[in-house]
C-alpha cells in the first residue's frame, strides 16, 4: 500500500540522504484493549504478523491488557498502515500516529 | 474439526447473519461496524479518511471472504482437519463473530468472569458467546501445540 498524495510525484531517483534525514521510525502503530479479544488469540497475531518471539509477543498482550495499550510497531508510514491495516483484518483495534 | 451437527447449524446461521451485516448498508455511528473497521486514528481525521481510501475495500473483502471460506466448510458437512488457511480463516472470523455480538451484548471485562444462566433465554446470546470463544481457544492452542 502507498499513501495518496497525487499532487506530489515522487522523484525517480530520490538520494538516500534524504531517508537518512527523518527518524528512523517516524510512525508507530498502536494496539488498544478491549474487553472482548482473547489474549492467547492476541498473542498469537502479534507472532504470526510481526514474526515476535513467544515471549515478546506475550509481553506485548500483556501490556496491552494491563495498561491499556501498546506500541507494537515503528517504521515508515507506509508500513505503519500495512500493519494497521493487518491487524485490523485480525479483528484487533490498532491506530497509528506519528511519533512525537 | 470436530463440531457436532447442531454446532454446524448453529454456525452457519451465524456466519450467514455475519455476511448479512457486511453486505447491509452502514448506518453511522453503528458500533459494531466501527469495532470491525476500527479508525486508525484516534486524533486525525484525515489520517483516517486516507487510511478508509486506501484499505477500505481491501478489508471488506478480506472479511466477506473469510466468512465464506469458513462458510464452504460448514456447508460441505466433511469434517475433515482444518487446512492452515482454514485454521486462520476461522481464527479471523471468530475474532469478528465475537466482536460483532460482543459489541451488541455491551460486554465488559466482567463479563467473562462468570458464565451465563442456561436457562434464562435472556443469557443465550452471551451463552453463544462464551461458546464460540471456546471454540477459538481451542484452535489457537491446537495451533500452538
Amino acid at each position: 500500500m502507498t499513501s495518496a498524495a497525487p499532487s506530489k510525484p515522487e522523484t525517480i531517483d530520490r538520494p538516500d540522504q534524504d531517508e537518512v534525514a527523518e527518524p528512523q521510525f517516524p510512525w508507530v502503530v498502536i494496539v488498544w484493549n478491549d474487553p472482548i479479544n482473547l489474549m492467547s488469540y492476541v498473542t498469537y497475531v502479534f507472532q504470526k504478523l510481526f514474526g515476535y518471539s513467544r515471549e515478546k509477543a506475550t509481553k506485548l498482550m500483556l501490556d496491552v491488557h494491563h495498561r491499556g495499550r501498546a506500541v507494537v510497531s515503528a517504521g515508515p508510514r507506509e508500513k505503519a498502515e500495512m500493519d494497521v491495516y493487518r491487524l485490523h483484518a485480525h479483528g484487533l483495534w490498532a491506530t497509528m500516529t506519528k511519533d512525537a | 474439526m470436530a463440531l457436532t451437527e447442531e454446532e454446524g447449524e448453529l454456525l452457519k446461521g451465524i456466519v450467514r447473519e455475519y455476511l448479512e451485516l457486511l453486505e447491509a448498508d452502514r448506518e453511522p455511528g453503528d458500533p459494531v461496524m466501527a469495532r470491525l473497521f476500527p479508525s486508525a486514528s484516534i486524533d486525525d481525521p484525515t489520517l483516517e479518511a486516507d487510511f478508509r481510501e486506501l484499505a477500505g475495500d481491501d478489508l471488506l473483502s478480506h472479511k466477506r471472504q473469510t466468512a465464506e471460506r469458513v462458510l464452504e466448510y460448514l456447508d460441505a458437512r466433511d469434517r475433515r482437519p482444518l487446512t492452515e488457511e482454514e485454521q486462520e480463516a476461522w481464527l479471523v472470523l471468530l475474532t469478528d463473530l465475537r466482536l460483532a455480538m460482543g459489541v451488541r451484548l455491551g460486554v465488559t471485562d466482567e463479563t467473562f468472569d462468570s458464565f451465563p444462566n442456561p436457562s434464562d433465554p435472556a443469557q443465550w446470546p452471551l451463552a453463544v458467546l462464551h461458546y464460540l470463544g471456546s471454540l477459538q481457544e481451542s484452535l489457537v492452542t491446537a495451533l500452538d501445540a
